[in-house]
Protein backbone atom coordinates (compact mmCIF):
# COMPACT_ATOMS: atom_id res chain seq x y z
CA UNK A 1 0.00 0.00 0.00
CA UNK A 2 1.98 3.12 -1.44
CA UNK A 3 0.44 6.35 -1.02
CA UNK A 4 0.07 7.50 -4.32
CA UNK A 5 -0.54 11.58 -4.90
CA UNK A 6 -3.79 11.56 -6.45
CA UNK A 7 -3.66 12.52 -10.22
CA UNK A 8 -7.62 12.81 -9.81
CA UNK A 9 -8.70 16.54 -8.60
CA UNK A 10 -12.13 16.70 -8.03
CA UNK A 11 -12.84 20.07 -8.38
CA UNK A 12 -10.67 20.45 -11.83
CA UNK A 13 -12.01 17.45 -13.76
CA UNK A 14 -16.26 18.76 -13.54
CA UNK A 15 -14.94 22.14 -14.09
CA UNK A 16 -14.44 21.91 -17.88
CA UNK A 17 -13.50 25.88 -18.23
CA UNK A 18 -16.03 26.61 -20.76
CA UNK A 19 -15.62 30.29 -22.68
CA UNK A 20 -19.18 32.35 -21.23
CA UNK A 21 -20.96 34.59 -23.33
CA UNK A 22 -24.33 35.56 -22.40
CA UNK A 23 -25.35 36.37 -25.74
CA UNK A 24 -25.07 33.89 -27.91
CA UNK A 25 -24.13 34.41 -31.35
CA UNK A 26 -23.06 38.21 -30.39
CA UNK A 27 -19.90 38.18 -31.64
CA UNK A 28 -17.61 39.15 -29.09
CA UNK A 29 -15.69 41.54 -31.04
CA UNK A 30 -18.28 44.28 -31.20
CA UNK A 31 -19.68 43.81 -27.97
CA UNK A 32 -16.04 44.63 -26.65
CA UNK A 33 -15.49 47.36 -28.96
CA UNK A 34 -18.93 48.80 -28.36
CA UNK A 35 -19.37 48.28 -24.78
CA UNK A 36 -15.83 48.53 -23.38
CA UNK A 37 -14.09 51.59 -24.08
CA UNK A 38 -12.94 51.46 -20.55
CA UNK A 39 -10.10 49.65 -18.85
CA UNK A 40 -11.01 46.39 -19.95
CA UNK A 41 -10.38 46.94 -22.98
CA UNK A 42 -6.80 48.09 -22.06
CA UNK A 43 -6.23 44.68 -20.01
CA UNK A 44 -7.32 42.89 -22.90
CA UNK A 45 -4.77 44.48 -25.02
CA UNK A 46 -2.05 43.90 -22.06
CA UNK A 47 -2.64 40.75 -21.74
CA UNK A 48 -1.96 40.48 -25.58
CA UNK A 49 1.50 41.75 -25.16
CA UNK A 50 2.88 40.08 -21.97
CA UNK A 51 0.48 38.13 -19.88
CA UNK A 52 1.87 38.54 -17.14
CA UNK A 53 1.61 42.37 -17.39
CA UNK A 54 -2.05 41.68 -18.06
CA UNK A 55 -2.45 39.84 -14.55
CA UNK A 56 -0.41 42.18 -12.86
CA UNK A 57 -2.79 45.03 -14.59
CA UNK A 58 -6.19 42.64 -13.63
CA UNK A 59 -5.01 41.97 -10.50
CA UNK A 60 -4.99 46.07 -9.41
CA UNK A 61 -7.85 46.73 -11.28
CA UNK A 62 -10.41 44.39 -9.49
CA UNK A 63 -9.04 42.91 -6.35
CA UNK A 64 -10.19 45.78 -4.50
CA UNK A 65 -13.99 46.15 -5.54
CA UNK A 66 -14.16 42.80 -5.28
CA UNK A 67 -12.99 42.27 -1.95
CA UNK A 68 -15.23 44.75 -0.68
CA UNK A 69 -17.83 43.04 -2.75
CA UNK A 70 -17.28 39.32 -1.16
CA UNK A 71 -17.29 41.46 2.09
CA UNK A 72 -21.56 42.15 1.59
CA UNK A 73 -21.51 38.39 1.45
CA UNK A 74 -19.35 36.89 3.96
CA UNK A 75 -18.92 39.97 6.39
CA UNK A 76 -15.33 38.88 7.34
CA UNK A 77 -12.68 41.10 5.74
CA UNK A 78 -9.91 38.14 5.89
CA UNK A 79 -12.27 35.64 4.65
CA UNK A 80 -13.35 38.26 1.23
CA UNK A 81 -9.54 38.45 0.68
CA UNK A 82 -9.11 35.05 0.65
CA UNK A 83 -11.86 33.95 -1.52
CA UNK A 84 -10.88 36.61 -3.70
CA UNK A 85 -6.96 35.53 -3.98
CA UNK A 86 -8.47 32.00 -4.96
CA UNK A 87 -10.54 33.21 -7.84
CA UNK A 88 -7.50 34.89 -9.04
CA UNK A 89 -5.14 32.22 -8.33
CA UNK A 90 -7.86 30.18 -10.44
CA UNK A 91 -7.57 32.60 -13.33
CA UNK A 92 -3.56 32.65 -13.48
CA UNK A 93 -3.64 29.09 -13.44
CA UNK A 94 -5.74 28.03 -15.90
CA UNK A 95 -4.44 31.19 -18.07
CA UNK A 96 -9.05 32.48 -18.44
CA UNK A 97 -8.14 35.47 -19.91
CA UNK A 98 -7.33 33.02 -23.46
CA UNK A 99 -10.89 31.60 -22.79
CA UNK A 100 -13.09 34.28 -21.11
CA UNK A 101 -15.67 35.32 -23.92
CA UNK A 102 -17.19 37.88 -21.28
CA UNK A 103 -15.44 40.75 -19.86
CA UNK A 104 -12.69 39.63 -17.07
CA UNK A 105 -15.18 41.94 -15.08
CA UNK A 106 -18.25 40.03 -15.43
CA UNK A 107 -16.56 36.75 -14.95
CA UNK A 108 -14.77 37.66 -11.90
CA UNK A 109 -17.43 39.19 -10.29
CA UNK A 110 -19.50 36.27 -11.19
CA UNK A 111 -16.87 33.86 -9.87
CA UNK A 112 -16.65 35.92 -6.84
CA UNK A 113 -20.29 35.73 -6.05
CA UNK A 114 -20.75 32.33 -6.84
CA UNK A 115 -17.52 31.29 -4.26
CA UNK A 116 -19.36 33.65 -1.58
CA UNK A 117 -22.61 31.99 -2.05
CA UNK A 118 -20.69 28.75 -1.96
CA UNK A 119 -18.73 29.51 1.46
CA UNK A 120 -22.04 30.93 3.06
CA UNK A 121 -23.67 27.63 1.97
CA UNK A 122 -21.10 26.22 3.66
CA UNK A 123 -20.82 27.86 6.59
CA UNK A 124 -24.50 27.95 7.75
CA UNK A 125 -25.76 24.94 6.33
CA UNK A 126 -22.91 22.61 6.85
CA UNK A 127 -22.57 21.80 3.44
CA UNK A 128 -19.71 19.60 3.08
CA UNK A 129 -17.40 21.51 0.61
CA UNK A 130 -17.15 18.96 -1.64
CA UNK A 131 -20.53 18.56 -1.86
CA UNK A 132 -20.04 22.00 -3.45
CA UNK A 133 -20.40 22.79 -7.23
CA UNK A 134 -17.79 25.71 -7.83
CA UNK A 135 -19.04 25.80 -11.63
CA UNK A 136 -18.88 28.19 -13.62
CA UNK A 137 -21.86 28.41 -15.48
CA UNK A 138 -22.95 30.71 -19.08
CA UNK A 139 -26.66 30.94 -17.34
CA UNK A 140 -24.87 32.52 -14.21
CA UNK A 141 -25.28 35.33 -15.98
CA UNK A 142 -28.65 35.16 -16.46
CA UNK A 143 -31.02 38.05 -15.28
CA UNK A 144 -32.41 36.15 -12.23
CA UNK A 145 -29.23 34.72 -10.96
CA UNK A 146 -27.59 38.05 -10.67
CA UNK A 147 -30.50 38.98 -8.88
CA UNK A 148 -30.63 36.46 -6.77
CA UNK A 149 -27.00 36.66 -5.67
CA UNK A 150 -27.78 40.45 -5.39
CA UNK A 151 -30.44 39.27 -2.95
CA UNK A 152 -28.22 37.63 -1.13
CA UNK A 153 -25.47 39.72 0.40
CA UNK A 154 -28.69 42.28 0.55
CA UNK A 155 -30.44 39.92 3.18
CA UNK A 156 -27.27 39.14 5.18
CA UNK A 157 -26.50 43.33 5.28
CA UNK A 158 -30.88 43.58 6.12
CA UNK A 159 -29.91 40.68 8.84
CA UNK A 160 -26.90 42.35 10.39
CA UNK A 161 -28.56 45.87 9.90
CA UNK A 162 -31.28 44.52 12.16
CA UNK A 163 -29.67 43.25 15.17
CA UNK A 164 -29.52 44.99 18.43
CA UNK A 165 -26.62 47.63 18.42
CA UNK A 166 -24.76 45.81 21.00
CA UNK A 167 -24.89 42.59 19.19
CA UNK A 168 -23.99 44.00 15.89
CA UNK A 169 -20.79 46.22 17.65
CA UNK A 170 -19.35 42.72 18.91
CA UNK A 171 -20.68 40.82 15.97
CA UNK A 172 -18.48 43.34 13.51
CA UNK A 173 -15.40 43.35 15.65
CA UNK A 174 -15.69 39.72 15.80
CA UNK A 175 -16.30 38.45 12.37
CA UNK A 176 -15.27 41.74 10.09
CA UNK A 177 -12.31 42.87 12.17
CA UNK A 178 -10.93 39.34 13.71
CA UNK A 179 -10.63 40.56 16.68
CA UNK A 180 -10.71 38.33 19.64
CA UNK A 181 -13.02 37.68 22.17
CA UNK A 182 -10.76 39.54 24.96
CA UNK A 183 -9.91 41.76 23.13
CA UNK A 184 -13.84 42.86 22.11
CA UNK A 185 -14.66 42.08 26.03
CA UNK A 186 -12.20 44.83 26.86
CA UNK A 187 -13.40 47.39 24.50
CA UNK A 188 -16.69 47.28 25.47
CA UNK A 189 -16.39 46.89 28.88
CA UNK A 190 -18.26 43.55 29.12
CA UNK A 191 -17.35 39.98 30.11
CA UNK A 192 -15.80 37.57 27.42
CA UNK A 193 -19.41 35.25 27.86
CA UNK A 194 -21.26 38.51 27.27
CA UNK A 195 -19.20 38.74 23.80
CA UNK A 196 -19.95 34.52 23.33
CA UNK A 197 -23.75 35.32 23.49
CA UNK A 198 -24.15 38.58 21.54
CA UNK A 199 -21.99 36.30 18.56
CA UNK A 200 -23.62 32.88 19.16
CA UNK A 201 -26.78 34.95 18.58
CA UNK A 202 -26.11 37.24 15.49
CA UNK A 203 -25.10 33.58 14.08
CA UNK A 204 -28.11 32.61 14.35
CA UNK A 205 -30.03 35.20 13.09
CA UNK A 206 -27.90 35.06 10.13
CA UNK A 207 -28.16 31.47 9.86
CA UNK A 208 -32.05 31.77 9.93
CA UNK A 209 -31.88 34.79 7.96
CA UNK A 210 -30.17 32.75 5.27
CA UNK A 211 -32.15 29.37 5.83
CA UNK A 212 -35.84 31.20 4.05
CA UNK A 213 -33.36 32.11 1.02
CA UNK B 1 -35.60 48.53 -27.97
CA UNK B 2 -33.09 49.40 -25.26
CA UNK B 3 -34.76 50.43 -21.67
CA UNK B 4 -32.77 53.75 -20.64
CA UNK B 5 -32.05 53.06 -17.03
CA UNK B 6 -29.93 55.46 -15.27
CA UNK B 7 -26.61 54.36 -13.17
CA UNK B 8 -28.32 55.78 -10.07
CA UNK B 9 -31.04 53.76 -9.93
CA UNK B 10 -29.06 50.75 -10.25
CA UNK B 11 -26.67 52.00 -7.86
CA UNK B 12 -29.89 52.69 -5.51
CA UNK B 13 -30.97 49.22 -6.35
CA UNK B 14 -27.38 48.02 -4.84
CA UNK B 15 -27.84 49.63 -2.00
CA UNK B 16 -30.78 47.39 -1.22
CA UNK B 17 -32.91 50.98 -1.44
CA UNK B 18 -35.13 49.85 -5.04
CA UNK B 19 -38.57 49.08 -4.82
CA UNK B 20 -40.55 45.84 -6.33
CA UNK B 21 -41.14 47.97 -9.57
CA UNK B 22 -37.80 49.09 -10.07
CA UNK B 23 -36.50 45.23 -9.25
CA UNK B 24 -38.22 44.47 -12.20
CA UNK B 25 -37.64 46.93 -14.41
CA UNK B 26 -33.84 45.95 -13.72
CA UNK B 27 -34.47 42.50 -14.37
CA UNK B 28 -36.26 43.41 -17.32
CA UNK B 29 -33.12 45.78 -18.54
CA UNK B 30 -30.83 42.80 -17.43
CA UNK B 31 -32.47 40.72 -20.37
CA UNK B 32 -31.44 42.92 -23.21
CA UNK B 33 -28.40 42.20 -24.87
CA UNK B 34 -25.19 44.35 -23.53
CA UNK B 35 -26.78 45.32 -20.37
CA UNK B 36 -24.97 42.40 -18.39
CA UNK B 37 -21.63 43.95 -19.07
CA UNK B 38 -23.29 47.60 -18.42
CA UNK B 39 -24.46 45.86 -14.91
CA UNK B 40 -21.13 45.14 -14.24
CA UNK B 41 -19.60 47.96 -14.84
CA UNK B 42 -21.46 49.75 -13.10
CA UNK B 43 -21.29 47.50 -10.17
CA UNK B 44 -17.47 47.71 -10.32
CA UNK B 45 -18.23 51.54 -10.02
CA UNK B 46 -20.53 51.19 -7.02
CA UNK B 47 -17.86 48.80 -5.37
CA UNK B 48 -15.30 51.69 -6.60
CA UNK B 49 -17.07 54.23 -4.88
CA UNK B 50 -18.71 52.48 -1.67
CA UNK B 51 -16.32 50.52 -0.64
CA UNK B 52 -16.85 48.24 2.32
CA UNK B 53 -13.42 47.99 3.13
CA UNK B 54 -10.09 48.64 1.66
CA UNK B 55 -8.11 46.12 1.35
CA UNK B 56 -3.73 46.87 0.87
CA UNK B 57 -3.49 45.53 -2.85
CA UNK B 58 -0.01 46.01 -2.64
CA UNK B 59 0.50 43.57 0.04
CA UNK B 60 -2.15 41.00 -1.83
CA UNK B 61 -0.50 41.82 -4.96
CA UNK B 62 2.65 40.42 -3.62
CA UNK B 63 1.46 37.91 -1.43
CA UNK B 64 -0.49 36.22 -4.67
CA UNK B 65 3.33 37.14 -6.78
CA UNK B 66 5.18 34.97 -3.86
CA UNK B 67 2.43 32.35 -4.22
CA UNK B 68 2.50 32.36 -8.09
CA UNK B 69 6.40 32.44 -8.13
CA UNK B 70 7.31 30.23 -5.34
CA UNK B 71 8.14 26.68 -7.87
CA UNK B 72 10.88 28.66 -9.45
CA UNK B 73 12.25 29.36 -5.85
CA UNK B 74 12.69 25.32 -4.97
CA UNK B 75 12.39 21.97 -5.73
CA UNK B 76 12.83 20.38 -2.25
CA UNK B 77 9.11 19.60 -2.11
CA UNK B 78 8.98 18.62 -5.43
CA UNK B 79 11.73 15.90 -5.00
CA UNK B 80 10.17 14.62 -1.81
CA UNK B 81 6.87 14.09 -4.09
CA UNK B 82 8.69 12.82 -6.94
CA UNK B 83 8.08 8.85 -5.47
CA UNK B 84 4.15 9.54 -6.78
CA UNK B 85 2.87 10.16 -9.85
CA UNK B 86 2.40 13.91 -11.14
CA UNK B 87 0.49 16.02 -9.44
CA UNK B 88 -0.96 19.03 -11.52
CA UNK B 89 1.76 21.26 -11.80
CA UNK B 90 -0.26 24.22 -10.32
CA UNK B 91 -1.31 22.06 -7.18
CA UNK B 92 2.71 21.75 -6.69
CA UNK B 93 3.08 25.51 -6.26
CA UNK B 94 0.45 25.80 -4.04
CA UNK B 95 2.00 23.34 -1.82
CA UNK B 96 5.66 24.47 -2.68
CA UNK B 97 4.75 28.18 -2.14
CA UNK B 98 3.20 27.32 1.31
CA UNK B 99 6.00 24.89 2.37
CA UNK B 100 8.49 28.08 1.49
CA UNK B 101 5.98 30.47 3.47
CA UNK B 102 6.57 28.21 6.15
CA UNK B 103 10.42 28.62 6.08
CA UNK B 104 10.07 31.49 5.18
CA UNK B 105 8.68 32.18 8.68
CA UNK B 106 8.64 35.70 10.47
CA UNK B 107 8.06 38.30 7.38
CA UNK B 108 5.32 35.76 6.01
CA UNK B 109 3.43 35.59 9.13
CA UNK B 110 0.51 37.30 7.86
CA UNK B 111 0.46 35.25 5.01
CA UNK B 112 0.42 32.24 7.11
CA UNK B 113 -2.34 33.54 9.16
CA UNK B 114 -4.62 34.13 5.66
CA UNK B 115 -3.34 30.61 4.32
CA UNK B 116 -3.71 28.76 7.50
CA UNK B 117 -5.74 27.52 10.16
CA UNK B 118 -4.89 26.84 13.34
CA UNK B 119 -6.00 24.98 16.10
CA UNK B 120 -4.51 25.04 19.66
CA UNK B 121 -4.26 23.74 22.78
CA UNK B 122 -2.93 25.48 26.03
CA UNK B 123 -2.15 24.17 28.67
CA UNK B 124 -4.31 20.86 30.51
CA UNK B 125 -6.78 21.54 27.33
CA UNK B 126 -7.24 19.14 24.46
CA UNK B 127 -9.40 19.21 21.73
CA UNK B 128 -10.76 17.20 19.02
CA UNK B 129 -11.02 18.38 15.18
CA UNK B 130 -13.08 17.38 12.74
CA UNK B 131 -11.82 17.79 9.62
CA UNK B 132 -13.31 18.79 6.35
CA UNK B 133 -12.94 15.26 4.96
CA UNK B 134 -13.99 13.11 7.77
CA UNK B 135 -10.68 12.85 9.82
CA UNK B 136 -10.51 13.63 12.67
CA UNK B 137 -7.82 14.77 15.36
CA UNK B 138 -7.80 14.61 18.86
CA UNK B 139 -5.28 17.70 19.99
CA UNK B 140 -3.96 16.90 23.52
CA UNK B 141 -2.44 19.46 25.65
CA UNK B 142 0.10 22.58 24.25
CA UNK B 143 -0.56 21.08 20.99
CA UNK B 144 -1.11 23.13 17.64
CA UNK B 145 -2.54 21.61 14.49
CA UNK B 146 -2.57 23.81 11.15
CA UNK B 147 -3.81 23.18 7.51
CA UNK B 148 -4.98 25.11 4.36
CA UNK B 149 -8.06 27.12 5.55
CA UNK B 150 -9.19 26.43 1.83
CA UNK B 151 -7.46 24.16 -0.06
CA UNK B 152 -7.40 21.16 2.30
CA UNK B 153 -9.18 18.22 0.93
CA UNK B 154 -9.08 19.60 -2.53
CA UNK B 155 -5.07 20.57 -2.70
CA UNK B 156 -3.98 17.18 -0.78
CA UNK B 157 -4.79 16.68 2.63
CA UNK B 158 -1.98 18.32 4.52
CA UNK B 159 -1.25 18.80 8.03
CA UNK B 160 1.27 20.64 10.24
CA UNK B 161 1.67 19.20 13.91
CA UNK B 162 3.87 20.84 16.64
CA UNK B 163 3.06 18.84 20.30
CA UNK B 164 0.83 15.83 20.38
CA UNK B 165 -2.18 14.17 18.62
CA UNK B 166 -3.81 10.95 17.44
CA UNK B 167 -5.41 10.88 13.95
CA UNK B 168 -7.96 8.90 12.76
CA UNK B 169 -7.99 9.73 9.02
CA UNK B 170 -10.78 8.47 6.38
CA UNK B 171 -9.75 6.91 3.32
CA UNK B 172 -10.74 8.61 0.06
CA UNK B 173 -12.19 7.13 -3.02
CA UNK B 174 -9.32 8.73 -5.01
CA UNK B 175 -6.92 7.65 -2.54
CA UNK B 176 -5.73 10.73 -1.49
CA UNK B 177 -2.84 10.64 1.05
CA UNK B 178 -3.10 11.86 4.56
CA UNK B 179 0.32 13.82 5.57
CA UNK B 180 1.30 14.93 8.97
CA UNK B 181 4.50 17.29 8.87
CA UNK B 182 6.25 17.95 11.92
CA UNK B 183 8.51 20.34 13.19
CA UNK B 184 11.79 18.21 12.54
CA UNK B 185 10.70 18.18 8.66
CA UNK B 186 9.39 14.51 9.50
CA UNK B 187 6.78 13.65 7.50
CA UNK B 188 4.02 10.62 8.35
CA UNK B 189 1.59 9.88 5.33
CA UNK B 190 -1.36 7.65 4.90
CA UNK B 191 -4.16 6.52 3.19
CA UNK B 192 -6.78 6.11 5.98
CA UNK B 193 -5.81 4.99 9.59
CA UNK B 194 -5.30 5.33 12.97
CA UNK B 195 -2.25 6.68 14.38
CA UNK B 196 -0.50 8.93 17.25
CA UNK B 197 1.99 11.19 17.15
CA UNK B 198 4.09 12.78 19.20
CA UNK B 199 6.72 16.11 18.08
CA UNK B 200 8.71 18.55 19.90
CA UNK B 201 11.98 19.32 21.22
CA UNK B 202 12.75 15.92 21.77
CA UNK B 203 11.86 14.86 19.06
CA UNK B 204 9.14 12.80 17.03
CA UNK B 205 7.17 9.45 17.79
CA UNK B 206 4.49 7.74 15.60
CA UNK B 207 2.76 4.72 17.11
CA UNK B 208 0.49 3.08 14.56
CA UNK B 209 -2.88 1.13 15.51
CA UNK B 210 -4.18 0.42 12.71
CA UNK B 211 -3.74 0.19 9.10
CA UNK B 212 -0.22 1.01 7.30
CA UNK B 213 1.26 4.43 7.08
CA UNK B 214 4.62 5.67 5.91
CA UNK B 215 7.31 7.73 7.81
CA UNK B 216 10.27 9.45 6.42
CA UNK B 217 12.78 12.57 7.71
CA UNK B 218 14.74 14.78 7.18
CA UNK B 219 17.66 12.61 7.10
CA UNK B 220 15.79 9.39 6.04
CA UNK B 221 13.85 10.87 2.47
CA UNK B 222 12.69 7.23 1.48
CA UNK B 223 10.06 6.60 3.57
CA UNK B 224 9.53 3.25 5.89
CA UNK B 225 6.82 1.80 6.47
CA UNK B 226 5.33 0.75 9.78
CA UNK B 227 2.76 -2.14 10.88
CA UNK B 228 0.28 -1.89 13.66
CA UNK B 229 1.35 -2.11 16.83
CA UNK B 230 4.84 -0.54 15.93
CA UNK B 231 6.72 2.70 17.32
CA UNK B 232 8.42 4.84 15.10
CA UNK B 233 11.03 7.31 16.98
CA UNK B 234 12.59 9.95 15.23
CA UNK B 235 15.94 11.33 17.16
CA UNK B 236 17.04 14.91 16.89
CA UNK B 237 19.68 13.71 13.92
CA UNK B 238 17.08 12.55 11.70
CA UNK B 239 17.70 8.76 12.17
CA UNK B 240 14.26 6.67 12.67
CA UNK B 241 14.29 3.58 14.45
CA UNK B 242 10.96 1.36 14.54
CA UNK B 243 10.44 -0.96 17.19
CA UNK B 244 7.84 -2.96 18.44
CA UNK B 245 5.38 -1.61 21.21
CA UNK B 246 5.68 -3.99 24.43
CA UNK B 247 3.07 -6.09 25.67
CA UNK B 248 1.53 -3.37 27.88
CA UNK B 249 1.56 -1.13 25.43
CA UNK B 250 -0.47 -2.41 23.45
CA UNK B 251 -2.94 -3.60 26.25
CA UNK B 252 -3.31 -0.25 27.00
CA UNK B 253 -2.99 2.90 24.74
CA UNK B 254 -2.81 5.22 27.91
CA UNK B 255 0.76 3.75 28.77
CA UNK B 256 2.52 4.77 25.08
CA UNK B 257 1.62 8.28 25.59
CA UNK B 258 2.65 8.58 29.31
CA UNK B 259 6.08 10.29 29.28
CA UNK B 260 8.30 8.70 32.19
CA UNK B 261 10.16 11.29 34.26
CA UNK B 262 13.37 10.38 36.80
CA UNK B 263 14.66 12.75 38.86
CA UNK B 264 17.68 12.38 41.48
CA UNK B 265 18.24 15.22 43.45
CA UNK B 266 16.82 17.52 40.63
CA UNK B 267 16.78 20.53 40.93
CA UNK B 268 12.88 22.47 39.86
CA UNK B 269 14.68 24.45 37.46
CA UNK B 270 16.02 21.77 35.98
CA UNK B 271 12.96 19.56 36.20
CA UNK B 272 11.11 22.83 34.72
CA UNK B 273 13.06 22.31 31.71
CA UNK B 274 12.99 18.74 30.79
CA UNK B 275 8.74 19.71 31.37
CA UNK B 276 9.40 22.04 28.53
CA UNK B 277 11.05 19.22 26.19
CA UNK B 278 8.36 17.48 27.08
CA UNK B 279 5.41 19.20 27.07
CA UNK B 280 6.18 21.91 25.30
CA UNK B 281 5.11 23.78 28.48
CA UNK B 282 6.99 27.30 29.30
CA UNK B 283 7.48 26.97 33.29
CA UNK B 284 8.94 30.26 35.11
CA UNK B 285 10.18 29.81 38.53
CA UNK B 286 11.19 33.19 39.79
CA UNK B 287 11.75 32.36 43.00
CA UNK B 288 15.74 31.20 43.18
CA UNK B 289 14.70 29.61 46.47
CA UNK B 290 11.93 27.74 45.11
CA UNK B 291 14.37 26.92 41.44
CA UNK B 292 16.68 25.47 44.08
CA UNK B 293 14.46 22.84 45.72
CA UNK B 294 15.47 19.36 44.77
CA UNK B 295 13.17 16.51 43.41
CA UNK B 296 14.11 12.50 43.37
CA UNK B 297 11.47 9.59 42.43
CA UNK B 298 10.03 8.38 39.21
CA UNK B 299 6.86 9.98 37.68
CA UNK B 300 4.57 9.14 35.18
CA UNK B 301 2.57 11.44 33.47
CA UNK B 302 0.45 12.17 30.15
CA UNK B 303 0.14 15.87 30.57
CA UNK B 304 2.26 18.50 32.20
CA UNK B 305 -0.39 19.42 34.23
CA UNK B 306 -0.49 15.62 36.14
CA UNK B 307 3.10 15.56 36.58
CA UNK B 308 2.73 19.20 37.98
CA UNK B 309 -0.21 19.14 40.55
CA UNK B 310 2.31 16.19 42.06
CA UNK B 311 5.39 18.42 42.01
CA UNK B 312 3.29 21.56 43.91
CA UNK B 313 2.14 19.01 46.62
CA UNK B 314 5.77 17.50 47.39
CA UNK B 315 7.16 21.28 47.12
CA UNK B 316 4.38 23.60 48.79
CA UNK B 317 4.68 25.56 45.79
CA UNK B 318 1.33 26.23 43.68
CA UNK B 319 0.99 26.54 40.09
CA UNK B 320 -0.36 29.50 38.02
CA UNK B 321 -1.28 29.43 34.65
CA UNK B 322 -1.38 32.20 32.29
CA UNK B 323 -1.43 32.46 28.42
CA UNK B 324 1.47 29.82 27.34
CA UNK B 325 2.80 30.05 30.55
CA UNK B 326 3.11 28.47 33.65
CA UNK B 327 4.44 30.29 36.84
CA UNK B 328 5.48 27.99 39.63
CA UNK B 329 5.39 30.43 43.22
CA UNK B 330 6.06 29.48 46.68
CA UNK B 331 2.83 28.98 48.33
CA UNK B 332 2.79 31.58 51.08
CA UNK B 333 -1.07 31.05 52.31
CA UNK B 334 1.09 28.02 54.87
CA UNK B 335 4.04 29.56 55.55
CA UNK B 336 3.15 29.29 59.36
Amino acid sequence: MTPEPSEHLPDEEKNPERPIDPRPGTPDATVLDNALPDREFFIRKTFGQDAAKGYELLFRTYYQPLCSHAARFVYNKEIAEDLVTEIFLNFWKKELHTCIATTFRAYLFTAVRNRCFTYLRWEFNKIRQEELDDDFLSDMLAPDHIMEMDELYMQVERAIQALPPQCQKVFILSRFEGKSYQEIAEKLGVTVKGVEWHISKALSVLRRSLKQN
Amino acid sequence: MNTPLSKEMLFTYFSGQATVLQKQLIEEWLGEPGNTERYFEWLQEWENSHPQFLPDVEEAFKNVQALLEAPSLTNDNNRAEAAGSPSPPWRNWLRVAAAVLLMAGGGYYYRDAILYRHYRTGYAESQTIQLRDGSRVSLLANSDLKLLRWGFGSLGRDVYLTGEAGFVVTHQVDHQPFTVHTPDQGKVTVLGTEFFVYTRKRGTQVVLSKGKVQISSAEMVRPLDMKPGEKASVAQDGKIAIQPLTVTELKDPAVWQEHHFHFDHTTLADASRELNAVFGLEIVVADPALAARQVTGTFKARQADELLSVLSEMLDMRVLVGGDQVRLIPDSTDTN
